[in-house]
């Protein structure tokens, strides 16, 4: 074996020129299958990350209550239900948030930018401050009930600095125009670059503009310490619901059953209850008290993997098609190798050597040859991801997929082998019958042979 | 008893009842002219529950249906000056409407359409239905989807006060509204209400902290019948300094209208 393998070495180094052609061709495609694959997994990675800090959380368990019109608007008045489905010293559970939302415009002098607020109750979260990163001003104290942490970008917009006034024009729970007036107390740097972060008033207050009572809140959220337990704490909770009877959906799990036009309305009501913009429909089917509805953050991604998943598609489909040539340029080059190479087959079969041997001899070129390749395509695509990831980027609707202005590259085990066994697997394919060919060549034949 | 006692006891008590007389007749002068004052007053005191009324039912069209051509220009110190033209239909009767925009060029085909109580916006781009409200602006502008349709304000809102004025040389009603429900998007109103004709001239909003948010004008209408359309409406956003949306009505009609144009069917169609 080790013998036929130093032999099918260099046999492959004879024909440098070719060999190099070869593996250049196998490099590019893996290259391009490893970038991509790399890209979507990085960019599903900091969607994921950017959209749940953007929502405050990775499970969210909303309440909702109906008007005698039969409207539907978000509030959670008795959460004992709640309190009693959520451990909150359960230890994949890093933190728990009870928050109203809006979406208002916020109004100063002449300027006006929409922009998301949520109540934060300040005294329950004692560990609030510490999650943000203050530009000017401070938030080491939180007792004006009127206070506003404004984001970056929306103080740059409105040209507000921290002291000064701003008012803010929302609409309550049932859509009625409300304003109201805030301090600004402190500029914050816009959390994962996402262009989604939000602003932050006392809950107390923004509870009085949205029509709501002071205990009252919109919603809670679970941020996990590790987010492959999404799914199954999220089960959990709905479960612990259900049992004490209270009304509950999970209208977004299971929409792998669901139609891409389904999904992407569904999708986006709950996106946009989650970002404090009333959804003012009749419903058809009326409940008592609070019914509430569970939400994950992988639910809500689905719409964008199966986006991810059609561009892997994709980007197989190109690989494969690469491949195909690369296929049939092995099996050309090979045809042409074992003409020039046959008084040596006739030689080695002369001095005894068995034909599978032979053939072993032509595979393992080929093997040589499409792993060199595949290498060197991974070595590439690594040296590509590095450059891209260190470059940082500040074109507008980018911020999504980026972490901090950077692109992520993700690389799995399981994708890399898969790639290279591709290669490999078409690389012998096209050997095949060539060597089955110089494995076949009488001795006698071929000896006399002359190239 | 001697004559002059005499004389003088009589004209002590023909002073008596000249006194009593006189009394009597002021009483009765002060009695009538109060009851003239009052019922003066009550012939002036303005029935305003009905003055309501009148704005709503002079702002629907009942039986009939109506089109016309708006012309909306929002002023907006960031974005600039934005021109929109829009076609409405109304079918007050069934609570249907449908606006559909003809310009820019960027948004024809888009439009909302309202059946009963349902709005929907709808996007020639994807050719989706997406729901919405009565309370939202519209294109972004200081209007909202409410303004275009009829007025309810007898059924929306009750009078917590009123007094008289003028606005410009008009001798107006000013009526102070708070809404009786949470339907409407603004809690409360402050309206200038012509006397002679009951038109509607002013109305300022105010959130529910009082704050007055926005002011709305009506200078000018058409009659249609018994129905009055403003010609002109003008918005003024009293939040964000130098905003506001101009918006013109033209080509009022009241002629039928085919089916068909108040259904989610017609915008597919406009848009072939």
């Amino acid at each position: 074996m080790r013998g036929v393998v130093r032999i099918a070495f260099r046999n492959t180094l004879r024909q440098k020129r070719r060999a190099a052609l070869l593996a250049g061709a196998i490099a590019f495609g893996v290259m391009i299958i490893t970038l991509l694959n790399a890209f979507t997994s990085g960019a599903v990675g900091n969607i994921k990350r950017n959209l749940s800090y953007a929502a405050g959380g990775h499970i969210f368990i909303s309440g909702s209550q109906l008007t005698e019109s039969r409207r539907e608007v978000g509030r959670i008045g008795d959460d004992h239900v709640l309190r009693a489905a959520v451990d909150e010293k359960d230890p994949r559970i890093l933190s728990i948030h009870r928050r109203s939302s809006a979406y208002g415009s916020l109004i100063f002098g002449s300027r006006s930018v929409m922009h998301q607020i949520q109540g934060v109750d300040f005294a329950a979260e004692t560990q609030f401050q510490k999650g943000l990163q203050v530009r000017h001003g401070s938030v080491e104290d939180l007792t004006d009930p009127r206070l506003l942490i404004l984001p970056a970008k929306a103080a740059q917009r409105l040209g507000v600095e921290v002291g000064e006034t701003l008012l803010v024009r929302l609409q309550t729970v049932t859509g009625q125009e409300n304003v109201g007036e805030f301090r600004v107390i402190a500029v914050i740097e816009d959390t994962g670059s996402f262009g989604m972060a939000s602003a932050y008033a006392s809950l107390g207050y923004l509870n009085s503009l949205i029509g709501l009572e002071p205990s009252e809140y919109q919603m809670l959220s679970v941020f996990l310490a590790d987010m492959k337990d999404i799914d199954a704490v999220a089960d959990e909770i709905y479960q612990a619901i259900v049992a004490q009877g209270a009304p509950v959906e999970r209208p977004y799990a299971g929409s792998q059953l669901q139609s891409y036009e389904d999904l992407e309305a569904e999708s986006a009501d709950a996106l946009a209850v989650l970002f404090g913009q009333a959804v003012s429909k009749i419903v058809e089917e009326p409940w008592e008290g609070t019914k509430f509805s569970v939400m994950t953050l992988n639910e809500m991604m689905q719409p964008i993997v199966s986006a991810m998943t059609v561009l892997d598609g994709i980007a197989l489909g190109i690989f494969v098609i690469i491949l195909l040539i690369t296929g049939v340029g092995i099996l050309n080059t090979f045809r042409m190798v074992i003409l020039e190479r046959t008084r040596e087959i006739g030689t080695m079969r002369a001095f005894g050597m068995q034909k599978k041997t032979v053939r072993g001899i032509f595979l393992w070129e080929a093997a040589i040859i499409s792993l060199g390749g595949g290498v060197i395509g991974l070595a590439l695509a690594g040296i590509i991801a590095a450059v891209l990831s260190r470059m940082t980027w500040t074109t507008p609707g980018l911020e999504f997929f980026l972490d901090n202005g950077r692109f992520t590259f993700a690389v799995t085990l399981a994708n890399l082998c898969l790639n290279l066994s591709i290669v490999l697997a078409m690389s012998l394919l096209a050997a095949l019958l060539p060597a089955n060919a110089a494995a076949k060549l009488p001795p006698a034949k071929a000896l006399g042979t002359h190239y | 008893m001697r004559r002059c006692e005499l004389r003088g006891k009589a004209r002590g008590q023909i002073a008596r009842i000249a006194a009593l007389v006189l009394t009597v007749g002021v009483l009765a002068a002060g009695i009538l002219v109060g009851l003239n004052v009052t019922s003066v007053a009550a012939v002036a005191e303005p029935d305003i529950e009905a003055i309501l009324r009148a704005i709503d039912n002079q702002s629907s069209f009942g039986d009939s249906d109506f089109q016309a051509v708006m012309t909306i220009i929002t002023q907006d110190p960031q974005k600039g000056t934005e021109k929109f033209v829009v076609h409405e239909y109304r079918r007050d009767r069934e609570k249907k409407f449908l606006l559909l925009f003809v310009e820019p060029r960027a948004q024809r085909g888009q439009g909302y359409l309202m059946d009963g109580d349902n709005l929907w916006f709808y996007d020639p781009e994807s050719r989706k239905f997406s729901h919405t409200s009565l309370k939202e602006s519209f294109a972004g502008s200081d209007a909202r989807n409410e303004d275009f349709t009829q007025s309810s304000l007898s059924k929306d809102y009750r009078v917590t006060g009123y007094e008289t004025g003028v606005l410009g040389s008009i001798d107006v009603y000013i009526i102070d509204l708070e809404a009786v429900h949470n339907e409407v998007a603004d809690p409360y109103l402050r309206i200038w209400v012509s006397q002679g004709d009951h038109l509607l001239l002013k109305m300022e909003s105010y959130s529910l902290t009082k704050r007055l948010m926005r002011t709305a004008l009506f200078p000018n209408y058409y009659r249609l019948g018994d129905t009055f359309i403003p010609r002109t409406m003008v918005f003024n956003d009293e939040l964000v300094q130098g905003r506001r949306t101009q918006i013109i009505v033209s080509d009022p009609s009241i002629s039928q209208l085919e089916d068909i144009v108040f259904t989610k069917a017609y915008f597919e169609l406009v848009n072939r």
